[in-house]
């Protein structure tokens, strides 16, 4: 989706949300759905996100009916489940794939999913479908790029076969914001080496998309190591990857993903029959950024909040058009 | 097992453990270190591959060549790398260092290899937060290997220096424990050397041992009461000796003196025992040369008795005959008990009849009993044994002895003597024989001393006869030496019961005499007890049912009443005339038809007396005591006659010829003897004897005179010319064939023992010693020949004409004859020759009263008989001196006379 039917969307959710609190304040009393939490995993990555959501869905002064299943349970049971609930809530890709794959009739709306996993052949057609996407979108990691290093830097970019469905949003908003965008394709890990080599020499920068063939935890640590020794930096896609060697990444916690879903199911339950949003991407965000790696780059003294704010300052003077193809 | 001293054992305890541990240790360290050699080895090329494989892992994943050269020379620079080889995934190597090194296989001792593969350092989960994708799975296979070889050189290095110096250490040290532990040890052993040594010299006996105190503690202790016990002991020892010392002083003494007393007691005894055998050689040789004049005397005394003599000749003579014959019986007894005690006595056992010679022992001394008023009786027990194996002549002569001191020593009573037969078994018999007398008796205190020789018994009383006190000294030794014992039974006033016993050998072949009166009854009538039971004994021995009586008054009563009675047997006492006129009346008045026959015994053997009984009496007398013999052979007689069997029929010139014992009518005896006198004496007695005498000078002519034949025994003098007396026995013995055999009594004038045996061993049944005692010879004689002699009387005896020249003229011819004789043999050095003249011319001399001559013809011949020749020179000479004396001294006596 491009950036300015996404900046639309997100100030019609705004919208939406304040009109929907005045109006859910006298409308308290319509009936509670029913929502089913199932998150992926019973860790505290995915409670964190359920417990974000129900506090939104508190400090929204809505109540609505949740429960948690697990996954398991589902798979097991998915029918009575989904008789008993009026929106499935899948975290994660696992639960997300099983749900659409088990649920017939109820609404879903997943959250803390990749962009990459919602094929659109597996979207359900006679019901509604929303999500809450785990990635950030391009324009802002792009405009990381700029607040970041400034202008003018090439962008390189390993495409591996996940990323590469968003090759030419990826050349479209690197055109919008002038940045000059070199991709190359890693069909398998021995093409890796060859594609980065390839890259290295024509790039100023690596913007890395999530994706398991190029970016996995084996690959990185030398993929970092040879951007490192041609002094290129390399931005990632999480905090672990920056932990990991990555000069800076945007990303977004699961509890601003959490409360993000929060808010949109108190919407729901003002408006039950209002729409999901089909895919909006996260629109709480920080920036991480390696100490060590900037200083190694010269970068001393940058500040991710700060950061942060410039690209949120940005994408605002962002229009949808720039962004959106 | 080895057994260790103190000091080994002592080191053993002290190294043994030390050495153990030592080892064990030492072992344990080596290897431990070793083994960490090794692992810090294994761990170095472990850790150098990690590394290597971590630092290698972008040079491999990024294909950077010029990374991974890098590395591997890095790594090549360390010690013991000699090669670092980094492969890919699929082995094809990327980098190799040295460089064409064929990487070693691991199995080369020399290196060790160290391989790492190269893993992907993975980065921790990167979808914690942020699940864009799940992380693929971990791949299994690496990126690569790494290859780090290792060389070993330096650790074997280090290892052998590890050991070495462990080693070192450990003998050093053991080393100097060693030492230590001897220097430490010493301080123990030393003194329990010392002592060791201590206790045994202690122990074998030597208690002067120092014991050095030079320890402390508890071996000092033990240090210190050693000394002080070898000390007490040394001090007690010391004490012990001197008591000992003390108390043996006078035991030693003592000891010392014994010694000299018993080797000076020795000494005594020893020349006592030679005295006594001098004494007893002196005295035997002696009695020969005593009772050859004696002899001389006896004989010819006789031979005078029979030449008509007036009254007080005859008086005279037998005066002189009966002094003569009590000297040649005392003689006799001295010659025996010196022959005894000089062990010359020999006994001559054979067989004979033990009844016969108690007779004979009897009869002899019968008359000096009856002389006394004693009665004789001779009771000869059934059972004994008559045939026994003996010597006889030794028996009697003990029987002499006993019964004659009986005689002597009772003034009134009977003497009996029992044979009885106290023991028998299949070969041998004891029997015992006791002669009881009414005499006087002797003291229990005089009997110990009886039997000793020279004893009488001193008591003034009893001393009712004289006598040498010899005889019981001889019985004594002769018992002993027949195999006997004897003593004696008596007290005084009470009698005397002498006792011997003798072992004899059975004659083979019991001959039972056989019971001649079997079936036929006798009345005995004897007032003397012990007399009738002998005669009853007789009798019943020889079958006869015997009713007894002892008075005579008696004798009548039971004459009439016994009917069937075939013998009447009376003993009678010459001096009882009461009794023998009771007795003249009953067998007067005798019933007429009475069949028995009629046996007197009378207590006389005078002659007259038993003429005048028989004529008074009607019957026979016999003489007491009882002699079987003479009683069965006057019972032989067909009953009813009155047996006119007295062989001892006395003549009124011959009192003692015609006995029985020593009739020799009807034997003819060969007398070989080449001496005239010894020939004509003895033809003289022997005829008188009644045999009849053939006379032969030498023994060739002996030899074909028993050759011809009608010799019932022969006197051989066993010195004689042309064959002697040993060889000519030898002769006749070997041409005996017909198990008859001649007896050959042997006479000579030599005692030498070597003659005897040699006599024997030729077959001489007897050897009696010259001059002869005419009355034995003719008893011997009458033994030898055993049976009655032929009546017929070969009288042709040629007998040489006896020279009746006075017996010293006839030597004195001879003389000159005899002397040229020997100067002969002396020149010719013929020693045997001179010997046969010598002892022919002795038995001459011998009767002849020429001492001198007879001495040194004596001397002569003893010493040519021994052999010693160089003393025949002197002898001879004086031989010859003595004839020339003689042959002067008769001339001189005849010139006087004429």
């Amino acid at each position: 989706m491009d950036p300015r039917n996404r900046r639309r969307r997100i100030r019609r959710g705004l919208l939406g949300l304040c009109l929907g609190m005045l109006v859910a304040l006298p409308a308290q009393a319509a009936t509670p759905l029913r929502i089913s939490f199932i998150p992926s995993q019973q860790t505290p990555l995915y409670q964190g996100v359920i417990a974000a959501a129900r506090e939104a869905l508190q400090d929204a002064e809505v109540k609505p009916v949740t429960r948690v299943i697990d996954v398991a349970s589902w798979r097991h049971d998915a029918a009575s489940i989904e008789a008993g609930s009026d929106l499935l809530v899948p975290i994660g890709i696992h639960a997300t794939e099983a749900v659409l794959r088990l649920s017939r009739s109820t609404d879903i709306l997943a959250t803390l999913v990749p962009r990459a996993s919602l094929r659109a052949e597996a979207m359900p057609a006679t019901r509604r479908f929303g999500a809450v996407l785990l990635d950030q979108p391009l324009a802002r990691q792009l405009l990381l790029v700029k607040v970041l290093l400034g202008p003018n830097q090439r962008i390189g970019s390993l495409l591996g076969p996940v990323s590469q469905s968003q090759a030419s949003a990826l050349q479209h908003v690197a055109q919008r914001l002038g940045l000059p965008l070199v991709a190359a394709e890693v069909a398998d890990e021995q093409a890796l080496m060859p594609a980065l080599n390839r890259l290295l020499g024509r790039s100023d920068v690596l913007l890395a998309l999530p994706d398991p063939l190029v970016f996995n935890r084996r690959n990185l640590r030398n993929i970092l190591l040879s951007t490192y020794r041609q002094r290129i930096p390399v931005l990632g896609f999480s905090r672990a990857t920056v932990r990991a060697g990555a000069l800076a990444a945007v990303y977004s916690t699961p509890q601003q993903i959490g409360r993000q879903t929060g808010h949109i199911l108190a919407e729901l339950q003002r408006r039950p029959h209002g729409p999901l949003p089909a895919a909006a991407p996260p629109r709480e965000f920080e920036v991480a950024i390696n100490g060590q790696v900037a200083r190694s780059f010269g970068l001393g003294g940058i500040d991710g909040p700060r950061l942060a704010r410039k690209i949120r300052a940005r994408e605002a003077q962002l229009s949808v058009a720039e962004v959106r193809p | 097992m080895i057994r260790l001293g103190l000091t080994g054992r002592i080191l053993l305890l002290a190294l043994a453990p030390v050495v153990g541990i030592a080892l064990v240790l030492s072992t344990y360290f080596i290897h431990n270190q070793l083994r960490s050699l090794d692992h810090t080895l294994n761990d170095r090329g472990e850790t150098l591959a990690r590394h290597l494989a971590g630092a290698s892992e972008y040079g491999v994943f990024s294909g950077n060549r010029e990374i991974l050269q890098a590395l591997a020379r890095s790594t090549l620079n360390e010690d013991d790398v000699v090669a670092v080889t980094i492969t890919d995934r699929l082995g094809a190597p990327l980098v190799q260092l040295p460089p064409q090194a064929t990487p070693p296989a691991p199995l080369d001792a020399q290196v060790r290899v160290f391989s790492q593969p190269i893993e992907p350092q993975t980065l921790p989960p990167l979808n914690e937060e942020a699940p864009f994708f799940d992380e693929p799975a971990a791949s299994p296979e690496p990126l690569g290997w790494v290859v780090v070889t290792l060389s070993l050189d330096r650790l074997a290095a280090a290892k052998n220096a590890q050991i070495t110096n462990s080693v070192l250490i450990t003998l050093f040290g053991l080393l100097l424990t060693l030492f230590l532990a001897a220097r430490l040890s010493r301080r123990l052993t030393r003194p329990l050397s010392q002592l060791h040594r201590a206790a045994e010299a202690i122990q074998h006996g030597d208690l002067t041992v120092e014991v050095k105190p030079q320890s402390t503690g508890e071996l000092r202790t033990l240090e210190e009461a050693f000394r002080s016990m070898a000390a007490s002991l040394r001090s007690r020892r010391d004490d012990l000796q001197r008591q000992i010392d003390q108390a043996t002083a006078g035991l030693r003494e003592s000891l010392d003196l014994v010694e000299k007393q018993n080797r000076a007691l020795g000494e005594a005894r020893q020349q006592a025992l030679a005295a006594s055998r001098t004494k007893s050689t002196f005295l035997a040789n002696m009695s020969h040369e005593l009772r050859t004049p004696l002899n001389g005397i006896l004989g010819f005394t006789r031979l005078l008795h029979k030449t008509r003599l007036d009254t007080e000749q005859k008086d005279y003579v037998e005066t002189i005959e009966r002094s003569a014959d009590e000297l040649l019986h005392l003689l006799n007894d001295i010659l025996d008990l010196s022959r005894v005690e000089a062990g010359k006595l020999s006994l001559q056992r054979r067989a004979c009849n033990l009844r016969e010679v108690v007779d004979e022992a009897l009869t002899l001394l019968a008359p000096g009993a009856f002389a006394k008023g004693l009665e004789l009786v001779d009771l000869f027990y059934r059972d004994v044994p008559e045939a026994v194996i003996t010597d006889p002549d030794r028996v009697r002569q003990i029987l002499l002895n006993l019964v004659g001191n009986a005689i002597k020593f009772s003034p009134s009573g009977t003497i009996a003597v029992r044979s009885m037969l106290e023991e028998e078994d299949a070969q041998e018999v004891l029997l015992r024989v006791t002669v009881s007398d009414q005499g006087v008796g002797i003291p229990p205190a005089a009997q110990a001393r009886l039997f000793q020789s020279f004893e009488q018994l001193d008591d003034a009383s009893t001393r009712l006869q004289t006598g040498a006190g010899l005889g019981l000294a001889i019985c004594k030794s002769l018992v002993h030496l027949l195999g006997g014992e004897i003593g004696v039974e008596s007290e005084a006033g009470q009698g005397a019961t002498f006792w011997f016993t003798l072992p004899c050998r059975k004659v083979a072949a019991g001959t039972q005499s056989p019971l001649r009166l079997a079936g036929q009854r006798a009345l005995v009538c004897e007032a003397n007890d012990l007399s009738g039971l002998a005669l009853s004994h007789v009798l019943e021995g020889a079958g006869c049912q015997v009713d007894r009586c002892q008075a005579a008054e008696m004798l009548l009563p039971r004459l009439r009443q016994a009917t069937g009675v075939d013998i009447i047997a009376i003993g009678l006492q010459v001096r009882d005339t009461a009794t023998l006129d009771a007795v003249a009346a009953a067998l007067a008045q005798r019933p007429a038809g009475s069949t028995a026959r009629v046996l007197l015994l009378v207590d006389s053997v005078e002659p007259q007396t038993l003429a005048h009984l028989r004529r008074r009496l009607g019957y026979p007398c016999l003489p007491k005591p009882v002699r079987r013999r003479e009683i069965l052979a006057a019972l032989d007689a067909p009953a009813g006659e009155p047996a006119a069997v007295n062989q001892a029929a006395p003549t009124p010139t011959e009192t003692n010829a015609g006995r029985a014992d020593t009739d020799l009518s009807g034997y003819r005896i060969l007398v070989a003897e080449d001496n005239p006198i010894n020939a004509r004496l003895l033809d003289l007695e022997l005829g008188r004897l009644g045999a009849s005498i053939r006379l032969v000078g030498n023994g060739q002519e002996a030899v074909a005179t028993v050759a011809a034949g009608g010799i019932d025994l022969v006197l051989m003098d066993v010195q004689m010319p042309i064959l002697n007396g040993i060889d000519a026995s030898r002769a006749i013995r070997a041409a005996e064939t017909d198990g008859h055999r001649l007896p050959i009594i042997g006479l000579t004038a030599s005692l030498l023992a070597s003659e005897q045996n040699a006599c024997l061993g030729a077959g001489i049944d007897t050897l009696l010693s010259k001059p002869v005692e005419t009355n034995g010879l003719a008893r011997l004689i009458r033994e030898l020949c055993g049976r009655a002699p032929a009546r017929s009387s070969h009288a042709s005896s040629t007998r040489p004409k006896l020279d009746r020249r006075p017996l010293k003229a006839m030597l004195l011819a001879e003389m000159p004859t005899v002397e040229q004789t020997m100067r002969e043999a002396e020149a010719a050095g013929d020693w045997t020759r001179l010997g046969e003249i010598t002892h022919r011319f002795l038995g001459g001399v011998s009767y002849c009263d020429v001492p001198p001559l007879r001495d040194a013809l004596r001397e002569l011949y003893g010493a040519i008989k021994q052999g010693h020749e160089e003393n025949l020179g002197p002898l001879l000479t004086q031989v010859y001196a003595e004839m020339d004396s003689l042959q002067r001294q008769s001339a001189e006596a005849r010139q006087a006379s004429a």
